[in-house]
């Protein structure tokens, strides 16, 4: 456990050292510039505006953090061939772990930033006061997570950087359509028998299922989340977490590096 | 086996065949090799002949189609870690965000508690051995190639390893840098280091090694001292023998 924890915390040191982290800073800041500067063209809805736009640029801070730290740092401690030096001390299994705590926390560090942010902005120039919006930096974590997941998995099926970008981005887009995928294979609920209705769910949740932490509507109208739903995603994002981080592990102590 | 012990390092008819779109490609076949407590054994052979694939197949990176590796006679599973051996890969750069004392310190917590004392003056010991003391402080990506690999050979000594297996450790340095490496290398000698390690600069394995092996197209042609090699070929220059068995290995 120590090794694993002293790969995340450097893995961590230098991700804040990097010079995208600054860059991604500086995103960040010009995005909430935008964000409330759209939100003066809206009549009487500044705080909803700021708060939608905001939320937006949570899941885009998050997917770059999660294409550029999590990934992009694998593929170069690859090329540098540090990562056979690391391999020589520690199990592939720990060096992925330790990897991915260490991104994991970058993540969360950003949709922190991100959620302060909007959370500010909402109040200082929509007067609105919307601590829903740490929700909203609680499920970007987990969908990004999982993302950067899904992301090792690829890396462990020896893809190379430009495709497993691709790939992990075309794997956010479908999750994030798997509740509409679902009305559509089920013919919004005419056709089809109970099974076909199980399989059509089964496949969505295992493909992975990102709508399963949309909660930015609830969020934006200040409604409740219920906590059978809470306690459901968060539930299916361990287990989904833990499943493809073991796939990973397996995949990676079989295969030549 | 030396006096009934066993051999440090030990590779046991290894092979390696590739699977590649045009055929498979048999990248080493039959090697065996031992290595003995104590010496320095050179690993030399021409651009492809399969010394970072067996390097690699020892550090269980890739697993061996056929042959097996011992490691103090006990067999070495592939796809584990081998903490007892020191490793400097091959165009070897670390992390360019950290400081020098950083990178050195994060390998010896890797590296565990068979070490004496606390990982920093761990390091700083491994800096004050490879001459980079003076820079503990300074980031790695503002670091020469020379001081670079003095930094990778810190860092393989941060398990205070028996056994160092370092893949072309003065690949791409000027003759001050090789000179320092080499120094470097000698002085682990001294200290009781075993040392295995790859290269195709023949000056250099002619000042350090006690025996050598000769691998080309990944068959290994020779193994023994380096005045044995010389003899094989009838000539004092290693260079010219070097070029000789690869001719003939080649035709």
């Amino acid at each position: 456990m120590g090794k694993i924890i002293t790969i995340s915390l450097v893995t961590l040191r230098e991700s804040l050292r990097n010079r995208l982290f600054i860059g991604l800073l500086i995103f960040l800041l010009l995005f909430f510039v935008f964000s409330v500067y759209v939100s003066t063209l809206s009549l009487g809805t500044v705080a909803r505006f700021i708060e939608n736009t905001g939320m937006v640029g949570i899941s885009l801070i998050c997917l770059a953090v999660s294409i550029l730290f999590g990934l992009f740092t694998l593929y170069q401690e690859k090329e540098r061939n540090e990562l056979y030096v690391i391999l020589n001390r520690v199990p592939r299994s720990s060096y992925l772990i330790g990897r991915f705590l260490g991104t994991s926390c970058i993540i969360a560090l950003f949709a922190l930033f991100a959620g302060a942010g909007i959370f500010f902005l909402t109040w200082s120039f929509g007067g609105h006061y919307t601590p829903g919006l740490f929700w909203a930096v609680y499920w970007a974590v987990l969908e990004f997570t999982m993302l950067t997941a899904i992301g090792y998995l690829y890396y462990a099926l020896a893809i190379s950087f430009p495709l497993n970008s691709l790939m992990v981005l075309c794997t956010y887009l479908v999750g994030h359509s798997m509740n509409e995928a679902i009305q559509s294979f089920m013919g919004l609920g005419r056709f089809g028998s109970l099974w076909h209705l199980y399989l059509v769910k089964a496949i969505s949740v295992l493909f992975p299922n990102f709508d399963m932490f949309d909660y930015r509507l609830a969020i934006v109208h200040d409604e409740a989340i219920p906590w059978t739903q809470f306690g459901l995603s968060t539930l299916y994002w361990f287990c989904y977490l833990l499943a493809v981080l073991a796939l990973t592990s397996t995949i990676m102590n079989r295969k030549d590096m | 086996m030396t006096e009934g012990k066993p051999h440090i390092i030990e590779a046991i008819s290894l092979g390696k065949t590739y699977k590649k779109r045009e055929g498979p490609v048999e990248a080493l076949r039959e090697f065996s090799l031992q290595v003995e407590g104590g010496e320095i054994l050179g690993l030399l052979g021409p651009n492809g002949a399969g010394k970072t694939t067996a390097v690699k197949i020892i550090m269980g990176f890739i697993s061996p189609s056929s042959g097996r590796v011992l490691l103090n006679g006990c067999p070495l599973q592939p796809a584990m870690p081998r903490p007892a051996i020191g490793y400097l890969p091959e165009n070897f750069r670390p992390n360019p965000n950290l400081t020098v004392l950083e990178y050195v310190k994060f390998q010896c917590d890797l590296a565990g508690g068979s070490i004496n004392g606390p990982g920093k003056s761990r390091a700083l010991n491994l800096l004050n051995l490879v001459g980079m003391d003076r820079f503990p402080n300074r980031r790695i990506s503002d670091l020469s190639k020379g001081m670079g690999q003095r930094v990778g050979l810190a860092q393989a000594f941060s398990g205070d390893p028996e056994l160092l297996i370092l893949d072309e450790p003065t690949s791409g340095l000027d003759p001050v840098g090789k000179s320092e490496v080499i120094e470097v290398l000698l002085a682990m000698k001294q200290r009781g280091k075993t040392i295995f390690f790859c290269s195709h600069i023949l000056s250099e394995v002619e000042r350090l090694c006690d025996r050598i092996g000769i691998l080309v197209d990944g068959a290994l042609r020779f193994l023994g001292p380096t005045e044995g090699f010389k003899r094989k070929w009838e000539s004092s220059d290693l260079d010219e023998c070097f070029k000789r068995e690869v001719q003939w290995a080649k035709s």
